[in-house]
Order: C-alpha cells, then structure tokens, then sequence
C-alpha cells in the first residue's frame, strides 16, 4: 500500500475524467464528421439534382426553340425561356456548391462553357430566324452543330454526375465508418469509465471498511480511556486526603478535590481557576506560594511538616503537605501537585497525649514518693514497732523470773498475758509486712515449680513442729507450674498452715492437696476436714484483718488468706472456698499464664 | 569461756542493750561487752580516732554485734567500713537486728557481714538465739589473728 486514499481516488477520478473527456471529443467529433459527412452527401444529392434539372431545362429549352421554330408560334418560346432561367438558377446554385469543391467547380466551369455554347447556339438560331427567316435558321439547325453541342453538354453532365456519385459514394462509406467506430468507441470507453469507477469504488469501499475499522477501535479506546478517566477522577476525588492541582505560571487552581473542599470549606466551582489570594489571609497566601514557587523552581518535593490555613468557615486547621512539581516533555515544571493531610485534631491529640503524660510523669513522681514513704514506713514498722514490744516482752519475761516467789498466781497470769499479746503484735506486724512485701515485690518466673514438693516439705515442717498431731496428708505428686517459686511457697505455706490450724481439734485430721482439669483450666485444690466455715462469709474470707473464729478457738491475724489471695491474683489465677460449719474446708485456686515481662508492667 | 576478748555491741536502744546483757548473762557469757550507740562510736572504737584515740588496736574485739538502723552513721556503712580496711577486715561481725526486709539481708551479706540474725520479740526466743550465737563465735569460730 503506498499513497493515501485521497491520492488513488483522485488518480482514479483523474483517469477517469481524462477517458470520459477522451470519449466526449471522440464522440463529438465524430458526430461532427457525421453532420458534414450527411451534408456533403446532400449536397452531392443537391449537385446531382441540379445537373438533372439542368439537363430537363436544356432538353426543355431546345424542345421551345425547336417548336418556335417550327410553327413560328412565340407561345413556344415560354418554355424556352423559362428553362433558361432555370438552368442560370442552378447553376448559381451548383457554383454556390461547388465553391468548396475544387474538382466540382473545374468540371462546372467546363459544364457551364459547354451549356453556354449550347445555349448561345440556341439563340443564335431564334435570332436568324427572325431576322434572316426560317430557312436560315433551319440551315443552322440542319447542321449536326447543334447536336455536337448538346452531345458536349450530356458528356459533362455525366462527368460531373460520375465525379459527384464517386464522391457520394466515398462520403458514405466515411460515413457508415464514422458510425461504426462510434458505435465501438462508446461502449469502450463506457466500459473502461464503469472499470474505472468500479475501481475506485472498491478502492473507497475497501479504506472505508478500514477506516471503519479503525474508529471502532478509536471508539474502544476512547471508552476504556474514558472509563480510566473515571475511575482516576473518582480516585483523586475520593482519595481520603486533600489533592489540589496548580498551574505552573499564575498558580490557580486546576483540581480541588472532595477532600481538599471538606478541610477548606471552599468547593471547587469557588476555587478553580483562581489562586491562594483569593481565598487566604494574604500572610498564609505568601507563605503558600513561596512554597510553591521553591517546588517549581527546585523542581523537587518540598515537605511541609505544619502550615496553617483558615478555612472558609474562619476555623484554623493545621495541614501537614507535600508539594510536587509535574514536568512537561521538556522537562520544565508545567504543574504544581499538593497533597495535604489535616493533622489539626492529630496536633490536637499530640498535645493532649503530652498534657496527659505530663501529668502521668507527676503522677508517677508522686507514686514513686509515696512507694518511698510506704518502703520507709514498713521499714520502720519492721525496725521500730517491734523495738518496744521486745522491751515488754523481755522485761515481763524478766519480772516472771526475777520475782517469780513473790508474785501470786493472778499476777503472772497478767504478765504472761502481756507477754502473749506483744507477741501476737509482733505478729500481726510481721503478717502486715509479709502483704506489702507481696503486693511490691518482683515476680521472678521459674518455669517449673513443683507445687508437691513444696507441700510435702510444709507437711514435713509442721509435722516436725507438733509432732503430737496426727494428721494425714494426701497430696498429689508431679504438680508442676510456671511462676515465682518463693510466692508460691508462701501461698501454699499459708494455705496449708491453715489447713493444719483448723483440723486441730479433729482426732482424725486429713489434708489433701490435688489438681484437676476443667475447661482445659488446671484447677489446684487444697481439702481439710477441719472446722470448715458458713458459706454467707466466703467472700469476707480474703479480705485482711476478716476473721471467722475468735483467737482463742483459732489464733491468727486474718492476714494469711489475704497474702494468699494477693499471690494467686499477681499470677493472673483465681482463688475460692467452699466450706461447710464442722465438715471442712476446701480452697480451689488457678494459675494464669504469666510472663516475666507481664509480672514486670504488672509490677509498675 | 575460754576466750576473754571483748564483745563489741553497736547498739542505741537501751532497752535493747540491757535486754541482749541480761541474754549474755543467762547464757553465761562472760566476756567484757563493749556497748556502742551509733554508728561514729562504733568507727571511732574500732579505729582508735575520736575519744578512742589511745585505744590499743591490737586489742581486738571477739565478735561486734551490730543493729542495722543507727543514729549518726547506719549499721551498713559502718559494715562497709570495717571489711575495708585490712586492720578490720577480718573482724567477725554479727548483724542484730530488728528488720527482715530482703534488701537489707542481701545488702548486709553483700558487705561482708559473717551473720544476720533477727531479734525475736519472745524473750525466750532471744535468749536462745543469743546461746547460739555465743557458742560459735566465742567458742566454735576461728579467725586470722
């Protein structure tokens, strides 16, 4: 394929016209040669005529001189003169004919020598008649003179006859040739003219097709492009941050997104077209373009961690942008491209985070002070309070054994009683010390501790300590836990010292420490057939200083089940009783997963 | 008693000093108690500044018995003193004391002290810690002269 469409259709008009014009001047000339043809055949026909007429009027004209002559009647003379004139007539007639013609007017010019000769002969014979009388005259007509003469005016008559058929003949041979090749000529050249055109036709119809084609697909792509448009458009418009575009020379706005519209308060029918002047303080909209202009020129992001702006509702909000310059093929900045994120309630919640911590760093100062104070205090309850007790203790002890004569009965009831409650002071001091030593200290996680063993040896112990009790432990081998060994002991210790206290009175004492699953939960409990306890109370059982028995049934200070509640609790498990008055008590406890780090936030 | 040297005892309650004597008394010890009440008293004696200026270092002390909580310079510091210097170092040194809170525990052994034992309040339960303790630093223990 080479040359566009428009290029062949018009060689192929070009071609086309050129036949078609070929054709008409063929044609046109043809009909041309046919018009002359027809009229020099009637004018062959018309030359003929007249030669016949001619040679009618001469017969005629000698037939009048001979009656005039014969019966000297001039009435015979009309036809005579009459056919002279006709025979003057044509050949003016022939001479106007023949002007074209040579060969025509040679042979007329001898035609018209001889007719004169002939007709002069004529004349000559009326007039000697009339002036020498008849027999002159018939002297002259006697002569085979004038017979020559006629036989001269027949010869070249036929001649021009013969010279004139000969023509006519030729002239319609020309033109019978001239049809016949019109006749050819026409559907030729009609033939070539509907190739041609054909040609072009299918040529058009075929770059038609193409051309159809090829829309279609421009249409296509038109729609995917315009449906990508779309979806572009709506991205930017619904990209959840603010989207402006400016020109790179006057900075108006090009694109305001929803997002830009929601923050500014201005829509973008306000915007477009216009610049920062328009619509900000002319401060901001100072700072705005020497941004923009730094991007345009630097042709590089430019960051703006914080710039305000006043909205249109006359609100300030803070607006964290990025400035991008979009370069055109030459690689200059034709456009200006802002993203912008409202941090304003983002500022607002920073500043609030840090009033919050601020406060928390007082908070936790203060915290810390008071730990202090609580770390000072029980070091000096420790330290101190137990001081004096020791000196009522020890003196009473002294006075017992230094006047034990002298004293009765009563008073060294008195003084063992004051001796009994510095020691149960003591005591309570102690337990007291032992709950915040609880509550303050540091988990240590061991990951296998064996909650048997440890039961075993608090068995052991108290065993030791009151070897008159029978008392029989069942406690479960291999229980084994994750968390701080030393707190567990003191739990268990607690727990068990418990059980121990409340089976005192019983000649058959059991205590029994097993575990059980439930609910994929491991489940520790601890069972005695002691005392036991009004239900109505088990929620009272853990808190400090709540007792259920007098000292004298059962000493204690009420602080034991509430360390051993702290510990259980500070590994993340739970802890309950069921009891019944006289039929036991038993004491359930779970442990949960604990980490060390865990223990630690726990801890602050 | 076998060895007469004296018992040093750093101790500002006084109650506290006649009650831990009248234990000495009951268990028989017998040695010379040298009592202490703070923590100034207590350097002074030992390195024969002060008061204690004409005091015979080579003189040493069987054991010092010694509370943590001390008026002017604490138990500890003194503790600390004593391990530090060569002329003390190898001083036995008992702390006797009221507190049983684990930092000063570890903080005490830390030093360098040789025991720590807490008063009991029942005085027969002192009497008999102090038995203890007589029979094996008075008797039982030995040291580097």
């Amino acid at each position: 394929m080479n040359g566009s469409i428009q290029q062949k259709v018009a060689l192929g008009i070009g071609l086309v016209s050129f036949i078609l014009c070929l054709a008409i001047g063929f044609i046109y000339n043809s009909v041309i040669d046919s018009i002359q043809t027809r009229n020099k055949v009637l004018q062959s026909r018309q030359v003929l005529q007249d030669l016949n007429n001619i040679l009618v009027d001469i017969t005629e004209a000698e037939t009048g001189q001979r009656g005039y002559l014969l019966t000297e009647r001039p009435r015979y003379l009309i036809p005579y003169t009459t056919s002279i004139r006709d025979i003057q007539h044509n050949l003016d007639d022939l001479q106007l004919l023949a002007k074209q013609d040579s060969i025509l007017s040679k042979h007329l010019k001898l035609l018209e020598t001889a007719i004169h000769s002939k007709l002069s002969e004529l004349q000559k014979s009326i007039d000697l008649y009339r002036t020498k009388g008849k027999d002159a005259a018939m002297q002259v007509v006697l002569t085979d003179e004038g017979q020559k003469l006629m036989e001269e005016v027949r010869s070249r008559i036929g001649q021009v006859n013969d010279s004139e058929n000969i023509l006519l003949q030729s002239r319609r041979q020309q033109n019978l040739y001239n049809q016949q090749v019109t006749f050819v000529a026409l559907p030729v050249s009609g033939f070539i003219i509907f190739f041609l055109l054909g040609l072009v036709y299918w040529v058009v119809s075929r770059e038609s097709v193409q051309r159809e084609k090829a829309q279609q697909e421009l249409n296509q792509l038109n729609q995917v492009l315009q449906k990508n448009m779309t979806l572009l458009n709506s991205i930017i418009e619904n990209v959840p941050g603010m989207i402006f575009l400016k020109d790179a020379k006057e900075l108006r706005f090009q694109l305001f997104n929803k997002a830009a519209e929601d923050v500014v308060g201005f829509s973008s029918e306000e915007v477009l077209g216009k610049n920062d002047y328009d619509f900000f303080p002319k401060e901001q909209a100072d700072q705005f373009t020497s941004k923009d202009q730094q991007t345009l020129t630097l042709k590089t992001l430019v960051n703006i961690e914080e710039e305000e702006i006043l909205t249109k509702q006359g609100h300030t909000r803070i607006l964290r942008t990025k400035k991008v310059p979009i370069l055109n093929e030459k690689g200059d900045s034709a456009y200006l491209l802002g993203i912008s994120q409202d941090i304003t309630e983002f500022k607002r919640t920073q500043e609030h985070i840090q009033q919050l911590n601020h406060r928390l760093e007082g908070q936790v100062t203060h915290l810390n002070t008071l730990n202090k104070e609580l770390e000072s205090f029980s070091y000096s309850v420790s330290h101190d309070l137990r001081a004096p007790l020791r000196s009522i203790d020890g003196f009473s002890q002294a006075i017992l054994e230094s006047a034990e004569d002298k004293l009765d009965e009563t008073e060294k009831d008195y003084l063992r009683r004051v001796r009994t409650s510095s020691q149960q002071m003591a005591q309570l001091i102690d337990d007291l010390l032992n709950l915040s030593q609880v509550t303050r200290a540091e988990l240590n996680i061991d990951l296998r501790v064996n909650l048997s063993d440890i039961a075993c040896d608090i068995a052991t112990e108290l065993q030791r300590l009151e070897p008159n009790r029978h008392v029989s432990f069942e406690i479960e081998e291999g229980i084994i836990v994750k968390g701080d060994s030393g707190l567990l002991k003191v739990a268990l210790h607690n727990l068990i010292c418990n059980a121990w206290k409340f089976t005192s009175k019983q000649s058959e004492a059991v205590i029994s420490f097993k575990s059980y699953q439930q609910e994929d939960i491991q489940v520790f409990a601890l069972h005695d057939n002691g005392a036991g306890f009004n239900m109505a109370y088990a929620p009272k059982l853990f808190e400090a200083f709540q007792r259920l028995h007098t000292n004298k049934e059962f000493p204690g200070t009420g602080i034991g089940l509430a360390i051993v509640q702290k510990i259980i609790t500070r590994h993340r498990g739970k802890i309950w009783a069921e009891g019944q008055v006289d039929h036991g008590a038993t004491f359930y406890f779970t442990l949960g997963n604990v980490q060390q780090e865990e223990a630690r936030s726990d801890d602050a | 008693m076998m060895h007469n040297k004296a018992i040093v005892l750093v101790e500002d309650n006084e109650d506290d000093e006649k009650l831990t004597l009248m234990a000495f008394e009951k268990n028989g010890i017998a040695n010379k108690i040298i009592v202490l009440r703070d923590g100034e008293e207590a350097l002074d004696y030992l390195f024969g500044t002060g008061p204690y200026a004409d005091r015979d270092l080579g003189d040493k002390p069987q054991v010092i018995m010694m509370d943590l909580k001390l008026p002017k310079i604490g138990g500890l510091e003194v503790l600390k003193k004593i391990r530090e210097d060569d002329r003390t170092k190898y001083l036995p040194v008992v702390i006797l004391t009221s507190s049983k809170e684990d930092q000063d525990i570890i903080q005490a052994y830390n030093l360098g002290t040789n025991a720590y034992v807490r008063k009991p309040v029942d005085f027969i339960h002192f009497i008999e810690a102090i038995k203890q303790l007589g029979l094996f630093w008075l008797i039982l223990n030995e040291y580097p002269r």
